[in-house]
């Protein structure tokens, strides 16, 4: 009699797990902009080589739209994949955010690449951003506008919404503990007239450093009206300005060259990882990679370790993340470990500056 | 298939009623998680509105006030500019809408954009205050226009989110009231199934525990009242099932034993009456013989011979009263027990067996044991029904026959074995021949005499155990504990009565009277008592003895018990009424001592109690204490 209960529970327990296991292949989603689709060719190509079962699948979207109306498009049409566990995505924190109900609705794990804002983290169960959150990065700034640049008064100018207003907000506060006065806090948008915004913060307040939290074409545009005002006032940039380097150094020419820009990663680090991931990505792309690149790679590869680790069901795959860190050693990325334990480090963030058009380690002096 | 136990089927009844207790629990927890979820959310939604209304109508004032300044005459001052500026502080984290988790996807897009316009805001009135601080006065009022289509912008997006936060808040209400509504159902129905599941409950308590119960119950009380033919016959193999069978195999075995004690009852009212008759001209042999033995004229070879006749007239008495003793056990006495002479007497009682059979009997009884405490009836009745199995096994073998009866101190007390030589017990019996009604003598065993021997050695406080022989035969051994304590009263009394009484060597002087209907025994213990040197007299029942005390003076009366007319209890009832001092010196004389346990007879000391065959010796010794 105990014998037969025994094969009753196996039972229910196999059909329970062939009716979450999906039938077909586990697919992971992505959704990042443009500069993701290198990532994702490099990725579904090792995938193609790779005879570990389950078979897992890329469905990539990298036409990612802005926020809200995009990201909402975007998210509703990734989640409805046959076969979907994980989304890698999406680029920025508001896009994320507005994305995550979503994908917590539809039990899809949801790894945010680059997105830095601390409310990610507590946007649900499902979300695992694997950036440093803006107040860490904020706390990096300040320690290189005090430390490093001796600056005692800053103006940070930032974009207007959940991204720009973490590190603006961050950064204020790390720099007042430092004793470095803030000047103003401007928030700006694609309309906004920089060059009367930056001219009469020059003249009337000068401050010792610019910082901005930006997205790069702002960043260039920045860079290059500075450049004419006040050639020796150093610009900090956030992660946002460095997610396409190639913009600035497009768009701002030769004055992309007073940014000093704040990144999570760099192609000329010199860790064996790093050297494999930046051959294998001139292989597919003929550029180096840039550390949203990364970035996105390492979320990539923690989904695809996350299925065959935990069994590829989505409880299981949440199971597995939540517990990096806590009950199993962190993951080894490419940008460094990543980890869900709640202790952010500032270890993988890194101060580099345009050289041609490339980043390089060291800020601008 | 074997039904569920008493206990399974309970735990059963009680698993039942946890999961269905623990069911309606269940569904309305979540209910109440959906219900609290859903006020959550509402009360997030309202707070972001709250939120967001208060920014934009602070944007607006904001650009309200630099309009002012900036359509005034003159240049705006910088510290009015930076005092514009100061109306606008900037966002903190976590003041933005998307911050707010609790916000449902669906008002989440306009509030989106309707935070987007409020951030387009207060771009343009940076802008404008930046214009305005650096003079450009026509570009700070177009900057102020764009604020203001903003603000609209806002405002739209602002009702947008309201009326779709407005329907969805309906829709929440009527989703709270649906799961309400299932909520009451789901307790209602989950009720009705309770209800349903009473009776069920009530029938199973009544099947599997009331029922059976009862009908335990009524059949003890039926064997309380005497009936011990009821039987339970259970139907099932489960906990009372199991309690009624042995209730069936206790009482087949009470009812047995009951008829065994009624046929011995029986025999031994039979035996008993048969003792008096044979006893009274055993007692007349034995006295004329030993009357004779005094006369000193007679010659050897005669004296002989009556030596012999006495003899063998008192070992036919000592038979008759061991017979008496086995056959009609009165109420259970505890005393001290020799238990050597026990083993003697319980051997010489199936003795004439002995021969018969050609059975050799050894004994080999140690010298030095200690006394036990005990029924001697009893334990007589288990030495001889072990002795009695052992001449039956023995008559299924060729001689030699060999029977050994064995005693020998313990650490506890002492042990007793019946052993002989028979066809022994089967390896595969031998668990079983203390259980009540086996046998293996067909029909002619009860089944009940081991069982039975062993009940009353353990409630003797000892253990009766069988041992195989080796080779062949059987060994029983009975294990009894040693008396503790202070001798008992009875035995003080017993030793008080072997003790001569006084100094006094003959009877002289001594009126006393013989009650007994036997002439034969009357007249020699006449002889014998008027040698002795006193007056007798002699009555040959109760009523005439009580005539014979109206004119004569009596010292000490020896009284028969069984008589017509008037009998020995009878006889003493009434002297005890009339001549209470004589009463108390009456020496009571029978072969069937026990019947002086009549309920309605005062006890009697054992020292006034002489058995039949009675040696003149040791009547003579009662009288004198009596007398004393």
């Amino acid at each position: 009699m105990r014998h037969a209960w025994s094969m009753v529970l196996v039972c229910a327990a196999l059909v329970t797990e062939a009716c979450v296991r999906p039938a077909g292949p586990v697919v992971i989603g992505c959704v990042v902009p443009d500069w993701g689709a290198p990532v994702a060719r490099l990725v579904a190509q090792e995938l193609a080589t790779d005879p570990v079962q389950p078979r897992i699948e890329l469905a990539c979207d990298t036409t990612a739209g802005a926020a809200p109306d995009g990201a909402l498009a975007d998210a509703e049409g990734i989640v409805a994949t046959p076969g979907l566990v994980g989304v890698v995505g999406h680029a920025g924190s508001r896009e994320s955010l507005l994305a995550a109900p979503i994908y917590e609705e539809a039990h899809v794990a949801q790894v945010v690449p680059t997105g830095t804002s601390r409310h990610l983290t507590a946007a649900g169960p499902w979300i695992f951003p694997i950036a440093p959150n803006d107040s860490v990065e904020s706390a990096f700034i300040a320690s290189y506008v005090d430390d490093s640049l001796a600056a005692r008064s800053a103006t940070i100018m930032y974009t207007n919404d959940d991204y720009g207003v973490g590190i603006a907000d961050g950064a204020a506060n790390a720099l007042a503990r430092r004793r470095v006065q803030i000047r103003s806090r401007i928030p700006i948008g694609p309309r906004s007239d920089l060059d009367a915004l930056l001219r009469a913060e020059i003249s009337l307040r000068r401050p010792d450093v610019l910082i901005i939290a930006t997205g790069a074409p702002a960043a260039a545009r920045i860079a290059r009206i500075v450049d004419t005002l006040a050639p020796t006032l150093p610009i900090v940039a956030a992660d946002g300005a460095a997610i396409v380097p190639e913009l600035p150094a497009s768009l701002a020419g030769a004055s992309a060259s007073h940014l000093s820009l704040v990144t999570f990663w760099s192609p000329d680090a010199s860790d064996s990882a790093s050297r494999a991931f930046v051959e294998a990505f001139r292989a597919v792309a003929h550029t180096d990679p840039h550390a949203s690149q990364a970035m996105t790679y390492d979320a990539l590869h923690l989904l695809i370790d996350a299925i065959r680790t935990s069994g590829g069901t989505p409880r299981a795959i949440r199971a597995y993340l939540r517990s990096l860190g806590r009950s199993v050693p962190p993951f080894a990325g490419i940008t460094g470990p990543i980890a869900f334990d709640g202790n952010d480090d500032s270890t993988r963030l890194v101060i580099t500056h345009l050289e041609g058009g490339r980043l390089v380690r060291g800020g601008v002096r | 298939m074997r039904a569920p136990s008493v206990r399974n089927t309970l735990l059963l009844v009680a698993a039942a009623t946890l999961v269905y207790t623990l069911a309606i629990i269940v569904a309305l927890t979540l209910s109440a998680v959906h219900n609290a979820t859903l006020a959550d959310e509402t009360q997030a939604v309202s707070s972001v509105f709250g939120e967001l209304r208060s920014r934009v109508a602070r944007d607006d004032a904001a650009v309200q006030q630099a309009r002012l300044i900036l359509n005034a005459r003159g240049v705006p001052d910088l510290v009015v500019l930076g005092r514009l500026r100061q109306m606008l502080p900037p966002l903190a984290t976590g003041e933005t809408v998307l911050a707010a988790r609790a916000v449902p996807a669906v008002i989440r897009r306009s509030l989106a954009r309707a935070d987007d316009r409020a951030a387009i805001l207060e771009n343009a009135f940076f802008d404008a205050i930046a214009r305005a601080e650096l003079g450009n006065h026509a570009g700070a009022v177009e900057r102020l226009a764009a604020a203001d289509s903003a603000a609209v912008w806002a405002g739209d997006h602002l009702r947008e989110a309201e009326q779709v936060g407005l329907a969805d808040l309906v829709q929440r209400q009527r989703t709270f009231g649906r799961w309400t509504q299932r909520a009451v159902l789901a307790v209602m129905i989950w009720a009705g199934v309770g209800l349903l599941a009473i009776p069920l409950v009530i029938v199973i308590w009544h099947w599997r525990v009331r029922d059976p119960l009862a009908r335990l119950d009524h059949a003890m009380d039926a064997v309380a009242a005497g009936d011990l033919t009821v039987r339970v016959a259970p139907h099932r193999d489960d906990e009372i099932g199991r309690l009624g069978a042995h209730f069936d195999a206790m009482t087949r075995v009470l009812h047995a034993r009951a008829e065994q004690q009624g046929r011995l009852a029986a025999a031994g009212e039979l035996v008993a009456g048969v003792a008096h008759e044979v006893n009274n001209p055993l007692m007349a042999i034995a006295l004329l013989a030993e009357t004779r033995l005094e006369d000193v004229r007679h010659d050897d070879a005669l004296r002989e011979d009556l030596q012999h006749i006495l003899r063998q007239a008192r070992r036919a008495g000592t038979l008759l009263t061991g017979l008496l003793r086995f056959a009609r056990p009165g109420e259970p006495r505890v005393e001290s027990i020799d238990v050597n002479r026990l083993v003697e007497a319980s051997v010489d009682l199936v003795s004439y067996q002995f021969a018969v059979d050609e059975i050799h009997v050894e004994r080999q009884l140690h010298t030095d044991l200690p006394v036990i405490d005990g029924d001697a009836g009893r334990i007589e009745q288990v030495l001889v029904n072990l002795l009695s199995n052992a001449v039956q096994a023995l008559r299924e073998v060729p001689v030699p026959r060999r029977l050994t009866v064995s005693t020998w101190p313990t650490p506890t007390g002492v042990a007793i074995a019946v052993a002989d030589n028979g066809p022994g017990v089967d390896a595969h019996l031998r668990e079983r021949v203390f259980l009540p009604f086996f046998t293996t003598k067909g029909d002619g065993g009860t089944g009940l005499g081991l069982y039975i021997s062993r009940q009353i050695v353990r409630e003797a406080g000892g253990d009766l155990t069988f041992e195989p022989e080796h080779g062949s035969g059987a060994r029983f051994v009975v294990t009894l504990p040693e008396a503790g304590g202070e001798p008992r009263a009875a035995d003080k009394r017993r030793e008080a009565a072997r003790a001569p009484a006084s100094d006094r060597t003959d009877l002289g002087g001594l009126h006393i009277l013989i009650v007994d209907d036997e002439e034969p025994v009357r007249t020699p213990l006449a002889k014998f008592l008027s040698r002795r040197g006193a007056d007798v007299l002699q009555a040959a029942d109760g009523l005439e003895a009580l005539t014979m005390l109206e004119r004569y003076s009596v010292d000490v009366i020896v009284l028969d018990l069984r008589m017509p007319r008037m009998s020995g209890p009878e006889f003493y009832r009434a002297l005890q009424r009339t001549h209470p001092t004589l009463a108390s010196r009456v020496l009571f004389l029978s072969g069937d001592l026990r019947q002086l346990q009549d309920a309605s007879t005062p006890e009697v000391p054992d020292a006034r109690r002489v058995a039949k065959p009675v040696d003149l010796a040791e009547l003579e010794a009662r009288i004198k204490s009596v007398i004393a």
